[in-house]
């Protein structure tokens, strides 16, 4: 692995409810090298999420906060880094796409406006934007760019929308694209499309990329390591490679074994028993054990992140998974 | 930029189509009540005065008042056309040039009251969207809660008592003063000065309902995802809440200036009263204290007109303004 | 079909919910205790007022917290306090009358638009359009200057000319519940229209019709005052607006003429007005969880 661009230790984000106080991110270090691919996988609702939008200190709601933790980005402490400062690292140092790309962009602004927001909020020469602006939709496979720009996002598919906005996340050419299921609201085809684009964006850009999903096919095909999420908190992480081929936690079994066995095609289709615990008052220690087969009174407290073949792991018994 | 597409003007034309039925609704409307009104027509089209015999036979034979009604209601959309509004015998002239002279104060009066109401309610409600369920927040909506409560012409009273009456800042009476021999920019501004307490007692409603909506608006704008999106590319936060959320309650105030033109004018009317301005609501209430019902009849089809026209161009700029519209 | 509810499940909790969320907004019931206030002194007008609102005395223009004239008296020595009280009976009646006129009318188009659709909806609505154009206030005033006024012509009048916004309402929900679950059970066991509509549909569509009564009430009023304001009133009644309309040649002399009558309209539609918003909120169970 390259030198870090990116290193989260410990953080906790903590959103308020009627219920009181939910941990949506409990305790979760990750690091993203540069030129890397780093896919951050988990169910919906297990926080893999509310981490992204915590990297980026931005929440879909006022009732979260971070709680507790470390972000390090291109060397400096982003939590203790005063909100102006912090508005124009986003967008010109880290930039982040999102899941459904037509109500991330404003219904009632053209789309070549939008694509030029992060310019004009630095100063980049004004005559030289539209050039910019259209300069990027070309770059992101979008023909005809000088006339897509003039128009407004519900005149676009929504592959074209999601093009956009990763035109309108690369207008500064930051180190950093996170981007949170940005293939999820779309076409299958578009779907390999879009995933392609980035990984020709990391090629020739050095970009690093925070790939939030849910799709074990897209991890598998592009990123270089993944971080395996449930609950809040995380169950492992490896190589890709290696997760694939000898995960060590169960969860992650079980994960792989409700995707992959499609193709396998011997059994039915596998999927895990139980139900995704509720964050408002999640199970005592391994948070997977009510679910777990191997779980004993053990499980009931919280497994440290430890070495295991080549993954790090959060299982008392990650010796036994293989 | 502006994207001008097929789609836009065939939108105009339908909504165009769509207004003609109402325009002819709003005009037989007008010309029922003449008919209808207890008495003899010939009063309703001359008023309450004692006019020469001559005048009457022609009135009669303008609007073919011995035809039946259908026949009439030809002859009144004739005179109409031509631009026929009756003549006022209680200010000797006719209706039409009576209307004219005092168009132009009505415009001024109402014009300055919509933009005040306008730029003060915007500033007003995305201040409180921005500070939501802080004090300023609460302020700013029990503000509005009064200024929507309180009658125009009461408001107006009340500043004549305050500014006029006890303090003597500010004229209340009319729209120049009698003596005035102003001119240019001198008498620019003793209009203006005149016009200050009736603009602000004719837009408090307007202050209020313009800022509750922007409030509303704009809140909900801001727990958008494209707020969020915006933000992620590094957008200030005045660019967030000018550009990305007040566009959003750009369709409502233009709806509810549109949309309400019969109450401003009507509320114009009571504030004219109050402050003695010389615009068309001064003179409604004068026709009607007079008796004088051609002025009063012309008076009210212009309003409705002016409604449905109001209400055309509200739809239009609506287009402009969300360009999805054009297409539902 | 006997086991089929009259009403969703929970209707009656729901109303329960929602008086106690209005109980719970001070602002509101303030609103409530100044309405009921105004409408116990109106009812009991001869008992309040202390004297005959309809004679002049000697003592005119007498400014307020005179020995026999709290309030004070007007030009033509009427105790002001007595005029507010059978003002009162003006003001609230056609407020009260013209709103359940007009939202009798709305429901019935708006149910019959709402509930065949079609073309019969497209009839009513354009119908609607066209009432909603026309200029209320300036034509109610023509009307009743050409016609002449009078307590009820000014009640029917202000309400033919104010129920659109109820039938708009009412047709939107008709059309999202005419084909529920619910309505298409009892069509099926049989039920008339007259029954879908009014046994089945109204129960669960009328709601937020409750919340237009207080708002056409306080807009009947404004109206009424304007009228009045315009020496338009009922010329056998005293009411607000003609009081504001008798003030306006004694600004100079005799603030409290203005001052008391405005104060009057404005507490009863600024009430009406926060009454309407706390019912909105209490009966929108979704806004409240997001306040």
């Amino acid at each position: 692995m390259s030198e870090a661009i990116l290193d989260v230790q410990g953080l906790v984000t903590e959103i308020r409810t009627r219920r009181g106080v939910v941990r949506a991110v409990d305790d979760v270090s990750l690091t993203v090298g540069r030129g890397e691919i780093v896919a951050l996988v988990g169910e919906s609702g297990s926080g893999k999420s509310m981490t992204a939008y915590s990297l980026m200190q931005l929440f879909p709601t006022p009732a979260a906060r971070i709680a507790a933790g470390q972000i390090r980005f291109e060397g400096r402490d982003l939590l203790t880094t005063p909100p102006d400062e912090l508005r124009r690292i986003r967008g010109d140092r880290m930039a982040m796409i999102f899941q459904d790309p037509s109500s991330f962009l404003n219904p009632l602004m053209t789309v070549g406006r939008q694509v030029a927001e992060p310019l004009l909020a630095r100063d980049y020469p004004r005559n030289q934007i539209d050039a910019r602006v259209h300069d990027l939709l070309t770059r992101m496979g979008l023909p005809d760019a000088a006339s897509l720009a003039r128009r407004y996002p519900f005149e676009l598919s929504g592959g074209q929308r999601q093009r956009a906005l990763i035109a309108a996340a690369l207008a500064c050419k930051p180190t950093l694209l996170i981007a949170d299921e940005p293939t999820t609201a779309l076409d299958v085809t578009v779907q390999a499309q879009i995933m392609d684009l980035l990984r020709s964006l990391r090629d020739e850009l050095g970009l690093s990329l925070l790939l939030i999903t849910h799709d074990l096919g897209i991890v598998a095909q592009h990123a270089d390591r993944v971080y395996v999420m449930y609950a809040a908190r995380l169950a492992e992480t490896a190589t890709t490679r290696d997760l694939f081929h000898d995960p060590r936690h169960p969860y992650t079994r079980g994960l792989l074994r409700s995707t992959l066995s499609i193709e396998g095609a011997s059994d039915e289709l596998y999927s895990i028993p139980g139900v995704v615990p509720n964050l408002a008052a999640p199970p005592q220690g391994c948070r997977f054990h009510p679910r777990c087969p191997l779980a004993t009174e053990t499980c009931h407290q919280q497994p440290p992140l430890a070495a295991a073949g080549a993954s790090l792991v959060a299982c008392w018994y990650s010796d036994r998974v293989a | 930029m502006s994207s001008a597409s097929p789609a836009l003007f065939r939108y105009i034309g339908v909504r165009i189509l769509q207004a003609l039925p109402l325009l002819l609704g709003v005009v037989v409307v007008n010309f029922l009540l003449i008919q209808l009104a207890p008495g003899d027509p010939t009063t309703v089209l001359i008023g309450d005065y004692p006019a020469p015999e001559e005048y009457v036979r022609q009135v009669r034979a303008e609007f073919g008042l011995d035809q039946p009604l259908p026949t009439r209601l030809v002859n009144y959309l004739g005179q109409l056309a031509q631009g026929n509004l009756g003549y006022s015998f209680a200010n000797r002239m006719p209706v039409r040039e009576l209307i004219l002279q005092r168009l132009g104060a009505t415009i001024l009066l109402t014009g300055v009251a919509m933009a005040l109401a306008t730029v003060i309610g915007v500033l007003a409600g995305v201040w409180a969207a921005r500070y939501r369920g802080k004090a300023t927040d609460g302020v700013v909506q029990t503000t509005a809660l009064l200024g929507y409560s309180i009658p125009e012409f009461f408001l107006g009273q009340i500043l004549i008592l305050i500014f006029a009456v006890w303090l003597g800042w500010l004229p209340s009476q009319g729209m120049r003063s009698a003596r005035s021999t102003a001119t240019g920019p001198a008498a620019t501004l003793e209009v203006g000065l005149f016009l200050i307490l009736p603009a602000i007692a004719l837009s408090m409603r307007y202050v209020a309902l313009i800022s509750r909506l922007t409030r509303a608006s704009v809140a909900e704008a801001l727990t958008s995802d494209y707020v969020l999106g915006a933000r992620a590319r590094g957008v200030s936060e005045r660019r967030v809440l000018f550009v990305h959320a007040l566009r959003n309650a750009a369709a409502p105030i233009v709806t509810v200036i549109g949309y309400n033109l019969s109450f401003i004018l009507a509320g114009s009317a009571l504030v004219e009263t109050v402050f003695a301005w010389p615009g068309i609501g001064r003179l409604l209430f004068d026709s009607i204290t007079r008796r004088d019902y051609p002025v009063m009849t012309a008076i009210l089809l212009m309003v409705s007109i002016g409604v449905v026209l109001a209400n055309l161009i509200t739809d239009l700029i609506q287009a402009v303004i969300d360009p999805r519209v054009r297409y539902s | 079909m006997a086991a089929l509810p009259e009403t969703l499940p929970g209707q009656a909790s729901r109303l329960s919910d929602a008086w106690y969320a209005f109980r719970r907004n001070r602002r509101a019931v303030a609103g409530l205790v100044i309405l009921l206030t105004w409408t116990v002194l109106a009812i009991g007008a001869p008992l309040f007022a202390g004297s005959n609102p309809y004679r002049g005395g000697p003592d005119a223009l007498l400014p307020p917290g005179s020995p026999d004239h709290w309030l004070g008296t007007d030009n033509l020595g009427r105790d002001i306090w007595a005029e507010l009280v059978y003002g009162a009976r003006v003001s609230l009646t056609i407020g009260a009358a013209t709103a359940l006129v007009s939202v009798a009318l709305g429901i019935a188009v708006g149910s019959l638009a709402g509930y065949f659709g079609g073309r019969v909806d497209g009839v009513l609505m354009r119908f609607a359009e066209f009432f909603q154009v026309l200029p209320r206030f300036v034509l109610a005033l023509v009307i009743v200057a050409l016609f002449g006024g009078g307590l009820w012509k000014l009640i029917i009048v202000i309400a033919v000319l104010s129920w659109p916004q109820t039938a708009r309402v009412v047709r939107a929900q008709f059309l999202s519940l005419r084909e529920a679950g619910f309505v298409e059970a009892a069509r099926l066991g049989g039920m008339d229209t007259l029954g879908l509509i009014t046994r089945e549909i109204w129960p669960n569509a009328l709601t937020p019709v409750i919340v237009l009564v207080s708002l056409e009430m306080a807009s009947a009023i404004l109206i009424e005052a304007g009228l009045g304001f315009f020496g338009l009133g009922d010329p056998n009644l005293v009411s607000w607006g003609s009081m504001l309309n008798a003030a306006q040649g004694y600004l100079r002399q005799a603030w409290w003429m203005a001052v008391m009558p405005g104060l009057a309209i404005l507490s009863v539609v600024l009430s009406l007005n926060v009454v309407g918003d706390g019912l909105n909120d209490a009966l929108n169970p979704r806004l409240r969880e997001a306040a």
